[in-house]
């Protein structure tokens, strides 16, 4: 269990950051408009995350998964930050 | 589901629940009376014997006098009109410098003279919903925290509970041992007011730590731009620098009328004056303002030198984010239907507060072993939701008592000689015992919440009824039937203690 709490506690918040904020960014408009709306799902995306954790069986996987999707999350923000964004 | 699933979040459960219970216990039961803030400050006023009702004609010399003494107010202070916020007339100043709140109330003698603010036992109860008496920035955060938790144990109870969901519902099979007993219970209350949860653990957690989770996505997300994107939604004007030129600002009766030409339905609750010595000081009225939605708040801002309009907000003219944010807080506050949803915020806060008492007496339960010898661990943790439980339940009801019967500068003592009291007593005593003696505790403190207000006012509470004044029979009512739960409690947990099985709510020999 306690592989579980830990990657709830160390993943659960970067990934629901990267998450929330590629869909901040992406969403179409004006920014005033649509980034605090976005903003305001941080915490229950975060804990709808964390809960998700507690669904899978192996541990070893579990972790493999959170990396390469906090790896690859962070990626893709860069590069909308990058690409998109500064245009 | 797979059986491993199940224990994964009932693991999970057990965690947050054990965690959290404890704070969010006091945090429902404070939240609960909180509801009524408003009401439960004319209350005050109601049962102290106080001279005549400040003027507003005291505002502007009590402006100047505070001014005089602490030239750096002038960068920013409220000044909090009589009404909503109960009688007085007040300034309140946050001195950045000791990170301290004061206030100066107009009627005191001699005047402008600085008391702490917020330590009269109605902001006493206020702040425990969100500090459970710790610190106020520590304990703000901790909730925060505790808010996250909160929302994981909502999820992880609903993941345990939804196999059984439609057969248990409305079972409540109270011949089939406590246990059976409090489980049916914990989860009637957990299922029927989840919405209301749910609301309350995502708002809860906006209003303690929405500010700090700017921060991450400040510099991750937006590279520091965030705040620039999110000022309209915070502030009506945009913010204005000081000219240093020195400007003598109007007195508040006339920047009223001037608010009350731009939006004559608003009525004004408070006024805060940023750089108000300044030709580009501006004051800005917040009131009331009552309206289809969530929100019923509104503000002007006016330039505190020229009355100059500069800005106003209504929830009609709120950006997307303004709405949803507003929305959620008020969500929170539960007074967006007047008394109704009040009464319904007030009954489902003590609820929750059964629900978490429910949660750690079933956590005792389970792990009760068939024999007189119990872990110590349960001895503590029995021991700790007794005390910490029904010492903040005892210390709010003689907060109510200090209320009509001594001045501000007692209340937060009163408050927690008796919280720790009933905490140290919890742990001399076997649980069994201390149980029903603290329940006694606090039917007793409640009964005499009337008795005092008698005492301070000279009338007895249902006297004003024959003139119409609902005010205070319903506050008064409410200790009263409130009284009479917790000494039926007792007699039940006494009766419990009586039955001599291994349980730690059984006397031992």
């Amino acid at each position: 269990m306690a592989a579980k709490h830990w990657a709830a506690v160390l993943f659960g918040l970067p990934l629901t950051i990267a998450l929330i904020g590629i869909l901040a960014l992406l969403f179409p408009g004006e920014a005033q408009r649509s980034v605090l709306p976005w903003l305001l799902f941080t915490f229950p995306v975060w804990v709808l995350l964390m809960a998700l954790m507690y669904l899978s069986r192996s541990n070893k996987k579990l972790w493999l998964l959170l990396t390469v999707l906090t790896v690859f999350s962070y990626s893709l923000l860069w590069l909308i930050k990058t690409y998109v964004v500064a245009g | 589901m797979k059986v491993s699933t199940q224990k994964s979040f009932r693991n999970l459960h057990t965690w947050t629940g054990l965690l959290t219970g404890l704070l969010l216990f006091i945090a429902f039961y404070a939240g609960a009376i909180s509801v009524f803030v408003h009401e439960l400050q004319q209350w005050h006023g109601a049962v102290q014997q106080r001279s005549a009702p400040p003027s507003l004609a005291q505002a502007q010399p009590l402006i100047d006098q505070v001014l005089q003494q602490h030239p750096q107010a002038a960068h920013g202070f409220n000044l909090l009109l009589p009404g909503a916020h109960g009688p007085d007339l007040a300034v309140l100043w946050y001195d950045a410098k000791s990170g301290k709140q004061y206030k100066f109330a107009a009627d005191e003698k001699p005047a402008a003279t600085p008391q702490l603010a917020r330590q009269d036992f109605i902001n006493l109860i206020y702040d425990l919903h969100f500090t459970a008496g710790l610190p106020r920035q520590t304990g703000l955060y901790l909730f925060g925290i505790a808010c996250i938790l909160y929302g994981l144990a909502l999820l992880s109870g609903i993941v345990i509970y939804a196999p059984v969901f439609l057969k248990d519902l409305f079972a409540f099979r109270s011949d089939q041992g406590t246990k059976r007993k409090w489980l049916d219970m914990h989860n009637v209350i957990g299922v029927l007011s989840l919405p209301f949860h749910v609301i309350f653990a995502w708002s809860g957690a906006v209003l303690t730590i929405g500010f700090l989770m700017l921060a991450p996505f400040q510099f991750l997300v937006f590279d520091g731009k965030l705040l620039e994107i999110l000022e309209p939604d915070f502030d009506v004007v945009a913010h204005v620098e000081p000219s240093g030129v020195q400007a003598k600002m109007l007195p508040p009766e006339q920047l009223l009328a001037l608010a009350a030409e731009h939006m004559p339905a608003m009525q004004p609750e408070m006024l805060y004056y940023h750089d108000a010595d300044d030709t580009n000081g501006t004051v800005t009225i917040y009131g009331h303002l009552p309206s289809a939605t969530l929100t019923q708040n509104a503000a002007v801002v006016l330039n505190s030198a020229s009355g100059e309009l500069a800005g106003m907000l209504s929830p009609d003219k709120f950006r997307p984010g303004t709405t949803f944010l507003r929305g959620l807080q008020n969500l929170h506050y539960g007074d967006f239907a007047g008394y109704a949803s009040k009464w319904l915020y007030f009954v489902l806060g003590l609820a929750g507060a059964l629900l978490f008492y429910s949660g750690n007496l079933l956590w005792l339960e389970v792990r009760r072993r068939n024999s007189s010898a119990q872990p110590a661990k349960l001895r503590v943790m029995a021991s700790l939701t007794l005390g910490v439980c029904l010492g903040s339940v005892a210390g709010v009801s003689a907060l109510f008592i200090a209320g009509s019967l001594l001045t501000e500068a007692w209340h937060s003592t009163v408050y927690f000689s008796v919280f720790f009291a009933a905490l140290v007593w919890a742990f001399i005593r076997q649980p069994a015992k201390a149980g029903a003696e603290l329940l006694y505790i606090c039917a007793l403190l409640t009964m005499l919440v009337p008795v005092a207000a008698w005492y301070g006012s000279g009338a007895f509470f249902l006297t004003p009824l024959l003139q119409g004044a609902l005010l205070r029979p319903a506050v008064e009512g409410t200790a009263v039937l409130l009284a009479v739960l917790f000494c039926l409690l007792a007699r039940a947990s006494q009766r419990r203690a009586n039955r001599l099985d291994n349980s730690i709510w059984a006397k031992t020999a």
